[in-house]
């Protein structure tokens, strides 16, 4: 009678343990996200720079975005950022896009464009993989 | 029983690795010395950047007439002066202009003047001709574009929100975008201050 | 069961209330709240005014707003593109069904232009917010110091 309780406890503790160790590397553990550039309907070669972080929960992360337009002459393009998979949306705050909204791009070569952002833990229902994505497509110049 | 040490490990070195500071700003790369530039200051005198050595120096730039950012962010700065140094004059606080036209050097010292009550040390407001300003802006990169509005406000500017933060040896240590919490600069600002060697 | 029962429904009953109270400022589905008013720094210039919307109803929209602090009063919204921070007039700010929207330095906000009286920091502001469906609702904004 007493060996089998003993036992009980022991799985119990275990898989406490286990559930505790897992919630804490949820909360804790860095968020991969992939940087992508998708360019529909404009003549640009799209570099992200690194194409994959480790972001910390908390971190303020700096990626770029090379951007090459290899038209002749401007590109006016529009990037809009995206964020996947859905449920994901509000794991990341995007502080600041140089190649988000209107732009001008000239036909000067690859250009450099910085994109901040800071990611929350995946917690409990959210994701330790997230996409962050910029998608161009032709605007006229503002 | 093994199982359960390696699992008190693990939990131990992620919360180890959790308490490492987090900035919220983002470092340059490699770390550099800052830009300099010359403008005028909120007396009309001639005024370099690089004047404020031995200084940590929190710099901004905005106009006058932007009634919701860049009151903001200067309350910011004056929130990180109040943490950091309210008595002192190890941090001085910069804000220049990229709106000449409308921001002389008098706007500019009222301006500033508002922000900069609770301290001895004022905080320097630029203003200068707009080539003087192009120069000054494009140290840091900083964009800028009028935009004419239907507004009865009259024109507003689009401009680049950040906070550049550079260390007494006069290097650029830290950018902060728009959106990061006054505590949050206080923040790292501390921590750089005690960890002169981090990156 | 019959003491569950019954205090399940007086839970529900409690929930519902609390949810149905609003603080100053709430009509037909509409309470307004957290309103406060950013002095210009340099006189003759425009202020802003922030404050918390909260919809219990159908969606609405924020056409207009009014006070007899300021000539005229503007809705703007401040965002971020290209890495530069502007501001742009808004004809309307859209309030989503059973949504919250907080008008908030960064983002929306009311600019009011041509104050009629300095604005010092304790002074309350009377503010007519005009809605499309909810019609105009009164609100007190206190003048702050952010």
């Amino acid at each position: 009678m007493k060996r089998t309780g003993l036992w009980i406890g022991i799985t119990i503790a275990v898989v406490l343990i286990g559930a505790i160790g897992l919630v804490a590397y949820r909360y804790l553990a860095p968020v991969r996200v992939d940087i992508v550039g998708e360019a529909e309907g404009v003549p640009f070669t799209i570099e992200t720079i690194p194409a994959t972080v480790l972001a910390r929960p908390g971190e303020m992360v700096k990626v770029v975005y090379r951007i090459q337009n290899n038209n002749l002459t401007p590109v006016s393009a529009y990037g809009a950022i995206t964020i996947g998979p859905a449920k994901a949306q509000d794991q990341i705050e995007v502080f600041l896009s140089q190649c988000g909204g209107i732009n001008t791009y000239q036909n000067t070569g690859p250009e450099d464009y910085n994109v901040m952002f800071r990611v929350q833990p995946a917690g409990l229902s959210g994701s330790a993989h997230l996409v962050l994505k910029h998608t161009f497509t032709p605007s006229t110049p503002q | 029983m093994i199982r359960l040490r390696w699992i008190a490990l693990i939990a131990i070195g992620l919360m180890l690795a959790a308490c490492a500071h987090n900035f919220a700003g983002v470092a340059p790369n490699p770390i550099g010395p800052a830009p300099d530039f010359a403008l005028t200051d909120e007396n009309g005198q001639p005024f370099k950047l690089s004047d404020l050595r031995g200084k940590w120096i929190l710099l901004a730039y905005g106009y006058t007439h932007c009634p919701d950012v860049c009151p903001l962010t200067l309350a910011h700065l004056r929130d990180v002066k109040k943490a950091i140094d309210p008595t002192g004059d190890k941090v001085q606080v910069v804000f220049a202009t990229i709106d000449p036209e409308r921001d002389t050097t008098d706007i500019m010292r009222q301006y500033v003047g508002h922000f900069d009550q609770p301290f001895t040390q004022k905080f320097k407001g630029l203003s200068g001709t707009p080539q003087e300003i192009a120069q000054a802006a494009k140290a840091y990169n900083v964009k800028y574009e009028k935009k004419e509005s239907t507004s009865a406000g009259g024109y507003s500017m689009s401009h680049t929100a950040e906070v550049y933060l550079i260390d007494p040896q006069f290097n650029w240590r830290m950018t902060f975008p728009f959106g990061v919490k006054a505590e949050e600069i206080a923040a790292d600002l501390q921590y750089l201050m005690q960890h002169p060697e981090a990156k | 069961m019959k003491r569950l029962v019954i205090v399940s429904v007086v839970l529900m009953l409690v929930v519902i209330g609390a949810a149905c109270s609003g603080s100053n400022g709430t009509t037909g589905g509409i309470t307004l709240s957290d309103a406060w008013v950013r002095s210009p720094v340099i006189i003759d210039q425009s202020g802003a005014a922030y404050l918390v919307i909260q919809n219990h109803g159908a969606a609405d929209k924020l056409q207009s707003v009014t006070s007899d602090a300021a000539q005229t009063i503007e809705l703007h919204e401040s965002m971020e593109s290209g890495g530069m921070m502007s501001m742009a007039p808004v004809p309307n700010i859209p309030i989503p069904a059973n949504g919250r929207i907080e008008l908030k330095p960064g983002g929306f906000h009311m600019m009011l232009m041509g104050l009629t009286r300095p604005l010092k920091t304790g002074d309350k502001v009377q503010l007519t917010l005009n809605f499309e469906k909810a019609g105009k609702i009164p609100v007190t904004a206190e003048v702050k110091e952010q």
